[in-house]
């Protein structure tokens, strides 16, 4: 990794672009520092081992954590990843890079002020405050500050999707005749998807939350802000994701001593993606009383569907990798394992993530069948299954992403391989124990989101252990997970002092299977977009509207739906089917007598 | 197998391939907990299971040396 190919690196190349993309990676790395720091906070806190803060502050610090850690590191990372990914891919400077630079403004602004307003709240003399958590729906109520500056910030991000895609249109005007390279395919169906997705959040913040906090309308509807909050809460994970898998597929195979093995496959898998990802939001509100189990149900199947296309990635990054392995010499059906470059903290990051996601996947099969949710629903199973995925298969692929894309970014080596290699084997370790100890505390019933979840004159009944020495494992793994956070930042921090080395670049080659083994009309946007908006428009028109014809669309919300209902109405559909299925075989029978 | 300019001998993989297994035996317990309700005492587990493990590294160690082998 740090000896490089001897090529010009992307700095070398592109020093305005790079310059965007090392800003776009700081303000993510502040993020997540200050958002690890919350996290320990919130660990040791809510086990009752050391208190920092009253518990009054516990959701302010909840709400920093996640808008800073989901909002802000994991996104503007994706964004520096993109603009690398696409100037890269095409290879062709920005068109006009005041626009970028303006996005990456906005952007920032926009995260600032919503940071602030958020941090303000531990100031009570000021007045103002955003304890809403990341999900920010009613009837929490922020501060307008808050959702003004999300609303500059999401501004920024459509800019950036439509700089994207502008770069696209200029490079086909070029080459009209080539296929799309992979890694802008893959930033161009992730902001398809994140375009549809952020319909949800826009309305609701700029119809409903901000006039609301405003004072200019007196009362909101809390399902349908919940409802819309959730069109846009799911495909976000898939929008975490992506750069995640933009590494797993493009860079992961490199650093492992071989090639991707189908580019086709990652196409499939990317549209799949556009297709499934917002369809789907209603399954994080199986318990919401106000929507009908019929509309939850088509939820839950739309979800099961999503598994398809991360097995595919499973075989196809797994593959990729035995590839890489064999051609360094690795033989036999496990033995090709130890031919992998495992001191390579860039690589040993991405495969512990790649691991841990495999784990998360499974939990989320807990989560998305709506009858074992019941069981999970708010406790801190929840956080377990997500600090697993986003927490940890995102964010620590971003982490090990840094260690081999840094270099190239500044012409400087990192500081040291081995502190990376540490840093990634402890977040695992760290994260191991925390996920565990929020597992297993949430089949026992304990709550998330909760300062001091231990009530007076009451115990949660355990199946083994105790609920004491989960805590104590919590707080270990959290503590850990910290260390590791710090020694990542301070690793960077020193490679910064490193002197500058020429030749650091890095070549990407080609998947072993390439694009012109798939038929075109996997590269047409527009096809899949249309597709997309219509099966969103089939899985949220009718529950939107019947929320809406239920309680109004600034009203106090409705009355809850009585599972019988829907399933006499399904019963009688039923019966009226049979009977129409009947009464048609009857009329062939009839038919079939006269022939004869 | 040898000789392969990419090949980097490594004992990074060790280290991963430890602490891998360590997660997978600390995840044992659970197992045993929450899915065959048979409670082990952490207090005897953990120390049993550090021991286990650190013998296990001790002679993959020496296995290494002995075949002069990459691991
Ligand atoms: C230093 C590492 C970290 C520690 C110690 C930590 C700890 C925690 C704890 C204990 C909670 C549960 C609080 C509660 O429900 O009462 C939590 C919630 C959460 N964490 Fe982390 N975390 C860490 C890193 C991350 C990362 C890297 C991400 C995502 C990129 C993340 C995203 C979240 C989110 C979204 C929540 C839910 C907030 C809410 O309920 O509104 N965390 N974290
Ligand atoms: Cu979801």
């Amino acid at each position: 990794m740090s000896t490089g190919s001897g090529a010009a690196t992307f700095v070398d190349r592109y020093p305005e672009e790079a310059s965007i993309v090392r800003q776009a990676f700081f303000v993510a790395f502040v993020a997540f520092g200050l958002g690890a720091l919350f996290g320990v906070i919130q660990a040791l806190h809510r086990t009752d081992i050391l208190r920092f803060i009253p518990s009054t502050d516990y959701y302010t610090v909840l709400t920093a954590h996640g808008v800073l850690l989901v909002i802000v590191f994991t996104i503007f990372f994706l964004v520096g990843l993109f603009q690398w990914a696409i100037t890269r891919s095409f290879d062709r400077p920005v068109e006009d890079i005041r626009i970028t630079k303006a996005w990456l403004a906005l952007m920032s602004v926009g995260s600032v002020v919503t940071g602030v307003t958020i941090l303000l709240g531990f100031v009570d003399e000021v007045g103002i405050s955003a304890d809403v958590l990341f999900t920010f729906y009613a009837p929490l109520q922020a501060h307008p500050l808050f959702y003004a500056g999300l609303a500059v910030f999401l501004v920024g991000t459509w800019i950036a999707g439509a700089d994207w895609f502008r770069s696209w249109l200029a490079w086909n005007a070029e080459h009209p005749d080539d296929r799309i390279p992979l890694q802008a395919f893959v930033v161009l169906t992730t902001m398809l998807m994140w375009y549809i997705a952020t319909i949800g959040v826009a309305v609701a913040v700029l119809f409903f939350l901000l006039p609301w906090s405003l004072g200019l309308i007196e009362t909101v509807n809390p399902l349908l802000t919940r409802t819309l909050f959730w069109f846009f809460g799911h495909p976000v994970v898939y929008f975490w994701l992506m750069p995640a898998y933009l590494l797993w597929y493009t860079v992961l195979p490199k650093i492992a001593g071989g090639r991707l093995f189908s580019d086709p496959l990652a196409r499939v898998v990317f549209v799949l993606f556009l297709l499934l990802s917002t369809p789907v939001g209603i399954h994080h509100q199986y318990l919401d009383p106000g929507i009908a189990e019929s509309f939850k149900f088509i939820a839950m199947t739309n979800t099961m569907f999503l598994l398809l296309p991360s097995l595919l990635t499973a075989f196809t990054v797994v593959a990729s990798v035995e590839h890489g392995a064999r051609q360094r010499g690795g033989t036999g059906l496990f033995g090709w394992l130890r031919a992998l470059p495992w001191r390579d903290p860039a690589f040993t990051g991405m495969m512990l993530a790649g691991l841990m996601f495999a784990a998360g996947g499974f939990s989320g099969m807990i989560n998305a069948g709506m009858n074992i949710n019941y069981l999970v629903h708010n406790t801190l199973w929840v956080p377990g299954h997500f600090h697993l995925t986003v927490g940890t298969a995102v964010a620590l692929t971003m982490m090990a992403g840094t260690y081999w894309l840094w270099p190239q970014l500044t012409n400087r080596r990192l500081y040291s391989r081995p502190i990376g290699l540490l840093q990634v084997v402890v977040w695992f370790g760290g994260m191991a124990l925390m996920s565990n100890a929020m597992h297993v505390s949430g089949l026992y019933g304990i709550p998330r989101r909760t300062a001091e979840p231990q009530y007076q004159g009451f115990d949660f009944s355990t199946a083994f252990g105790s609920v004491a020495e989960l805590n104590v494992q919590l707080a270990i793994g959290g503590t850990l997970l910290f260390v590791s956070a710090l020694l990542f930042l301070a690793n960077l921090a020193f490679s910064w002092g490193n002197p500058t080395t020429s030749g650091l670049g890095q070549t990407l080659p080609p998947a072993l299977s390439g694009p012109d083994d798939s038929p075109r009309v996997l590269d047409n946007m527009r096809l899949w977009a249309a597709i997309a908006l219509v099966l969103v428009a089939l899985a949220y028109a009718l529950p939107l509207g019947a929320i809406v014809a239920d309680s109004g669309l600034f009203g106090p919300g409705g009355d809850a739906y009585p599972v019988t209902v829907v399933l006499n109405s399904v019963a009688v559909t039923a019966e009226r089917l049979t009977a129409s299925v009947g009464a048609t075989l009857a009329d062939v029978g009839g038919v079939l007598e006269v022939i004869r | 197998m040898t000789g392969n300019p990419l090949r980097i001998e490594t004992s990074g993989g060790v280290l991963v391939g430890f602490v891998v297994l360590a997660v997978v035996v600390f995840e044992l317990r659970t197992v045993l907990g929450m899915l065959f309700g048979i409670d082990v005492s952490g207090v005897v587990y953990f120390p049993v299971a550090l021991a286990v493990l650190v013998g296990l590294l001790v002679a993959e160690n020496a296995l290494r040396s002995v075949g002069s082998k990459e691991g």
